[in-house]
């Protein structure tokens, strides 16, 4: 596994060249300037003297597609996906059987020219009048002929039956590679810089069969940009102190210390030159720098010295620290010569922190480590002290200021004590239904100095981020850590005081409908007038609804009618490209492909139903497999059916939240929980008006049973509890930590001990496909009563199975049954106070084990460490102390015996530590008791046994 | 015992010549002015033999103007041993050398070697000497040009940080204004503790504040209780600020074993807190006897300050 970085936000624009002289495209005026915002790449021959040719740029979108950025400027190899798709409508006629799509590398002679996103055109670089310095484009621009391997996909050819044999042809998922290659030809490492400036091309060649009046074009959409790199990637030390007199054992543990040949050459093999012919890459981290934080060099060591052991590709163990003078340090890992065997290429570098990478090696920026070189006794008695960063804005640009509690002097930072009060702050999940929860923060901040009068002179903080974050008394700032990151909705200048009032940043994009982008008579000239004003329909998973006796409701979704003219009558089925429509319907009565109509992808990527005939105002509605983008599609369908996935798409894609904001690794996790169960292709999601957006997240979470929060970093993270997340090490104990008495909630207003269940909702016909009823038969025995929700359970967004077809349960049966233990003997939650130093222990979803002398026991002996979940925390950092709330784990360990590992576990009960004793033990027969005397279980009925 | 007090402070915009150096943008040289022993100037380094950290006061044409008898520097990160921290006075120029310069390393006018005044507290011996970061002194002058000297060689932060830097007149209650023997000075350290119902602590440490209570009882002279008067106007008109020495009667500690550092009163920089009633004072009779008056002080936040 090789550190890597991925971007899925792309820029691009399709080049349009018109030549109507002689086919050569070698004259600016043989391309418009027109701009196109999407991607299209095909050819068009309209006679003797009419040529058209269209080809598309791409690059990843972001400041940080570049190729400088320390710690990760030395890439290993590239893989692009994308998708194209064309139809017959696009590929006719027959005339050009085959076409070969190709993707290059931009090559810009101009230095330091690039694109322009939002303005380049077939004939300016700069869509005003900057033109490109060569035309046509494709001569001298290309670094390498096409990326990729002769025997992939791109290069060669598609045929013209892959797109007519199709009435509805999916698209065509397309991956190219940039190989490590090392010497001839083009490659990664000598087309880095051109690479990294001006992106990608895409583009149609050596069509066969061409004669007038021929075209063939394709819409093509990138989806992902994947780059390795040689730089070695810290993710965590051992230990962040070390003693100034050394000797101290420091682990490393992070990726790409020492990558494996095999890894590094994996697009190399389809090459007729290999990588590296009968050699090796070398590229081992050999030497590690200590550097002051203000940049001076002060220790080396090399494991040519034996002064750190390279253990594998995510391990360096230093057996022995050398002396450093206390302060803090930055810690630079060295593979000081790659290629050594093969021709250098250079020192790869990397300090500690800087990046990090999660299980599947993708990268993601963090915060540069500091080693802090102290003895240990400074640590006593340290505040946890929290401090606050604010943008203030103008027209055109930004200050930062830094306020906290207390005048707080860092290296690069000076905050000042203008805090004068700040409310708690509650970070919380609705267990109930999954979703997050955070409360308002209002700060006042001292004006006595007038200070705040002259900022708001001239800056103003509306809409502006404040990042949250506490340190702790003598350490080096970069090592505080975020608890919130907020943004400014309101604010009182009261003479002295300033009172800011801030919200939680993901209400920036909560507060709104689904519905962005709304059918209109601007867009659609032509458009039905029922149509318009409606929203654009999205799609996602497998939804159909195919009704058991003709002519009753069909089809899940309605298409909007958006060209009423004879020839076109088309409706828009989705604003992006489904993966396939299935069935169509006019007014309930199914209607047929090519006959009466076919699927177009037009607009880049809206999805349409153009039909043959007028189907006047007839309603017409469809069956479909939704949306797909690459690597979040089911492996076996080809589309998103994950739960994870589904609600990573609705985020990302609908709402529009930056992935940055989402925590993805734990949406990874999620998905293969859920592909683990058997429950990966359970999901669906239809928007078919505007909704609220918090709305439809809320339903998407209690459909698959799972919590989102923001975690202390600020990112949406998501996870599910279940039989694999339950264990801790972290015990709270009442005795030593907590403020008060422990306030256990039943909730018994809240128990529930039957409930009808529907889900797979249908919304254009506003109807659940299916229903069952459940009930807790011990529950109602003991209370005496049946017990109903006030409203059925709705999973709206579940698919209908009720089992999964293996030896497990389906989630629909799955969620029905976890609901129900939640409520059958009430709602039971656990609060408490804790100080706030236990701050770095505690974060929402952990498990946590609570100690109390009050604790339910037959024996009156308390509880030792009863299983809880963290749902609520709130930080007060006035009164000192972090007040948790806990929800019972019963319902989830009660489901199941815990056998065990039983060479780990102890044997006898006695002997047995307190953990030991949650796994399954049989206490004596005779007796009911363990050998120590405790009251314990007994196995079935004694006397037969 | 008699309390000492400084309110106004010489140096200002107009009166600070320059520093050796300073650490922009946050730890400049205009903060050691700014009555915030909190946000200080940092040097850019600890100094070397012959070639200190300075910071320079310049009165110009108007010295006579200025008789300086105290001069303190607040919440400073000396070590216990610096290898110079001076305060020296010359007539010619803030500058070294050169044509009108000074040579600040030997042609001076005066030194006063303040390293004395950092250790307190030391009875202990071996680690734990107590650093108290205000050290202050008395003398008498009347130069045109001042200037703190620093080199500390040994500093862990690897460079000098001054809170706040003070020159200006000490004065004392006079006559018969008294600080009652027994006073009730109750240093009030500034920590935030939680204690758990069962009784355990969570203490935390936060930056080094503490609180007095000066009382003084039984003033019957009308020109005393007046004294008393003009000094809470002029503190008023400082922001509430000033300086104190609240045990002043030692301060010329003998020297009388090198081993044994002379003791010197410790210094505060301090604001008063009761300012909604610090004035209320019950006032007996024709003759204005003051029976009792209350002044709650608490001494200025040193800040806290993060490795690296």
């Amino acid at each position: 596994m090789i550190p890597y970085k991925e971007w899925m936000d792309f820029d691009i624009v399709t080049l349009e060249g018109h030549d109507t002289v002689n086919n050569a495209f070698d004259d600016p005026i043989d391309w418009t300037n027109i701009h196109y915002g999407y991607g299209i790449v095909g050819t068009y021959t309209q006679g003797a003297t009419n040529w058209w040719r269209w080809f598309t740029l791409i690059r990843p979108k972001g400041s940080d597609f570049i190729l400088d950025i320390p710690g990760r400027d030395f890439p290993v190899s590239a893989v692009i996906d994308y998708k194209a798709t064309s139809t017959p409508l696009y590929w006719h006629p027959a005339g050009i059987t085959q076409l070969s799509l190709n993707t290059n590398t931009l090559f810009e002679n101009i230095t330091e020219h690039i694109w322009d996103a939002d303005k380049a055109t077939g004939r300016y670089i700069d869509g005003v009048a900057e033109e490109w310095d060569n035309y046509p484009i494709w001569t001298g621009h290309w670094f390498c002929d096409t990326i990729g391997c002769p025997g992939l996909f791109a290069g060669t050819d598609i045929d013209r039956t892959d797109v007519i044999g199709s009435p509805t042809p999916p698209p065509h998922q397309i991956q190219v590679e940039l190989a490590a290659r090392f010497a001839g030809g083009e490659n990664m490492w000598s087309g880095r810089e051109y690479f990294f400036r001006n992106g990608m091309c895409l583009r149609v060649s050596a069509w066969a069969g061409v004669v007038n009046y021929n075209k063939a074009a394709f819409f093509v959409s990138p989806e992902r940009c994947k780059i390795k790199y040689f730089n070695p990637v810290v993710n965590s030390f051992s230990r962040y102190r070390i003693s100034p007199a050394g000797g101290d054992t420091l682990v490393i543990n992070g990726l790409g210390f020492d990558n494996s040949d095999a890894d590094i050459n994996e697009f190399c093999s389809c090459w007729t030159t290999p990588c590296l012919p009968g050699s090796t890459w070398t590229d081992d981290v050999d030497k590690i720098e200590f550097w002051t934080t203000d940049g001076v060099l002060i220790a080396t060591i090399t494991s040519g010295l034996g002064e750190f052991t390279l253990n594998s590709n995510s391990q360096i163990t230093i057996a022995s620290m050398p002396a450093l003078a206390e302060g803090t340090y930055y810690v630079n890992l060295i593979k000081q010569t790659v290629g050594t065997n093969i021709g250098a290429l250079g020192s790869a570098t990397g300090y500690a922190g800087d990046w990090r990478t999660d299980s599947y090696g993708r990268m993601s920026e963090g915060s540069r480590f500091e080693l802090l070189v102290a003895d240990e006794e400074e640590e006593e008695d340290e505040p946890p002290n929290p401090r606050t960063r604010w943008r203030w804005g103008e027209h055109d640009g930004e200050v930062f200021a830094y306020y906290s509690y207390l005048d707080t002097r860092g290296r690069d930072t000076f905050w000042e004590g203008r805090i004068k009060n700040m409310s708690p702050l509650t970070r919380m999940i609705d267990d109930r239904t999954g979703l997050f929860g955070v409360s308002d923060v209002s700060v006042t901040l001292a004006n006595n100095d007038m200070e705040m009068s002259k900022m708001l002179s001239r800056y103003f903080l509306r809409n502006k981020l404040v990042d949250f974050y506490y340190g702790w008394g003598r350490q080096a700032e970069a090592w505080d850590e975020y608890f919130f990151q907020g943004v400014v909705i309101d604010y009182d200048l009261i003479g002295t005081h300033f009172d800011v009032m801030v919200q939680d940043v993901t209400q920036k994009y909560f507060g709104m409908d689904t519905a962005q982008h709304i059918c209109t008579l601007e867009e659609y000239p032509f458009i039905h007038e029922s149509a318009i004003g409606k929203s654009m329909p999205d799609a996602l998973g497998l939804c159909e609804l195919i009704p058991a006796t003709a002519d009753e409701n069909s089809g899940a979704i309605e298409a909007r009618y958006v060209d009423t003219r004879a020839g076109f009558y088309s409706y828009l089925a989705a604003q992006f490209s489904l993966t396939g429509i299935t069935e169509v319907y006019s007014n309930n009565v199914e209607i047929f492909t090519p006959a009466d109509y076919t699927v177009a992808y037009r607009d880049g990527g809206r999805t349409y139903i153009d039909c043959t005939a007028n189907q006047g105002d007839n309603k017409i509605t469809y069956n479909c497999v939704g949306y797909s983008v690459g690597i979040w599609d089911d492996p076996t369908n080809g589309y998103i059916q994950n739960p994870a996935y589904v609600i990573s798409f609705y985020l990302t894609q609908i709402v529009g939240m930056p992935l940055a904001l989402l925590d993805m690794e734990s949406f990874d996790d999620l998905a293969a929980l859920y592909t683990t169960n058997n429950w990966h292709q359970s999901a669906k999601l239809i928007l078919q008006d505007g909704r609220d957006a918090m709305e439809v997240l809320r339903e998407l979470l209690y459909s698959f049973g799972a919590n989102l929060w923001i975690a202390k970093d600020g990112r949406l993270t998501i996870g599910r509890k279940d039989i694999t997340n339950f264990a801790t090490d972290l015990v709270i104990f009442q005795q030593i930590h907590a403020f008060e008495h422990a306030k256990r909630e039943y909730n018994l207003q809240d128990f529930v001990n039957a409930a009808n269940v529907q889900w797979d909702y249908i919304p254009t016909h506003s109807t659940f496909k299916y229903a069952e009823e459940i009930s807790s038969p011990r529950s109602i025995e003991d209370y005496g009563k049946e017990r109903y929700p006030s409203t059925p359970w709705h999973f709206p967004w579940l698919v209908s199975e009720i089992s999964s077809g293996g030896a497990g349960l389906g989630l629909v049966e799955q969620r029905m049954r976890e609901e129900l233990l939640k409520y059958d003997f009430g709602y039971k939650k656990i609060s408490f106070k804790v100080p706030i130093q236990m701050i770095d222990d505690l974060d929402i979803f952990t498990n946590f084990r609570y100690q109390d002398p009050f604790g339910l026991s037959w024996t009156k002996e308390g509880e030792k460490g009863r299983y809880y979940y963290i749902s609520s925390l709130t930080y007060d950092f006035q009164d000192r102390s972090i007040e948790v709330v806990g929800i019972d784990l019963q319902y989830l360990i009660g489901q199941y015996l815990i056998i065990g590992d039983c060479d780990a576990l102890s044997s006898d009960w006695t002997t047995g530590s307190e953990h030991n004793r949650i796994y399954a033990a049989v206490s004596d027969c005779d007796t009911g008791r363990f050998s120590n005397g405790d009251p314990g279980k007994v196995v079935g009925p004694c006397d037969t046994v | 015992m008699p309390v000492t007090y400084v309110v106004e402070n010489y140096i200002d915009v107009n009166t600070l010549y320059s520093t050796s150096s300073q650490d922009s943008p946050f730890y400049t040289m205009d903060h050691l002015y700014n009555e915030r022993p909190s946000w200080p100037l940092r040097f850019e380094g600890v100094g070397s033999a012959g070639i200190p950290e300075w910071i320079c006061v310049d009165f110009g044409a108007q010295s006579g103007l200025y008789r300086v008898t105290f001069a303190g520097i607040f919440n400073h990160n000396l070590t216990i041993t610096p290898e110079r921290f001076s305060l020296k006075g010359c007539a010619t120029d803030c500058q070294s050398g050169g044509a009108g310069g000074c040579d600040w390393e030997a042609g001076f006018a005066w030194e006063i070697d303040m390293r004395s005044r950092i250790r307190h507290g030391s009875f202990c011996g071996g680690k734990y000497q107590y650093i108290f970061p205000n050290s202050c002194v008395k003398l008498d002058q009347t130069i045109e040009h001042y200037r703190f000297e620093f080199i500390d060689t040994a500093n862990p932060d690897g460079y000098i940080e001054v809170g706040e830097a003070v020159l200006g007149e000490w004065c004392q209650f006079g006559r018969n204004v008294h600080l009652q023997p027994g006073r009730p000075d109750g240093p009030v350290f500034y920590m935030g503790n939680q204690e758990t119902l069962y009784g355990q602590d969570w203490s935390n440490y936060y930056s080094y504040a503490e609180g007095f209570t000066l009382t003084f009882k039984n003033i019957n002279d009308i020109r005393n209780l007046d004294e008393l008067q003009m000094f809470l106007i002029r503190v008023q008109r400082n922001g509430g600020r000033f300086i104190i020495i609240p045990d002043d009667d030692k301060f010329y500690g003998l020297d009388m074993e090198a081993e044994v550092p002379p003791y010197y009163p410790l210094c505060y920089y301090v604001i008063i807190k009761n300012m909604g009633d610090y004035a209320q004072r019950l006032i007996h009779g024709w003759d204005k006897d003051l029976r009792e008056w209350t002044l709650e002080l608490k001494t200025l936040t040193t800040g806290l300050k993060l490795i690296g």
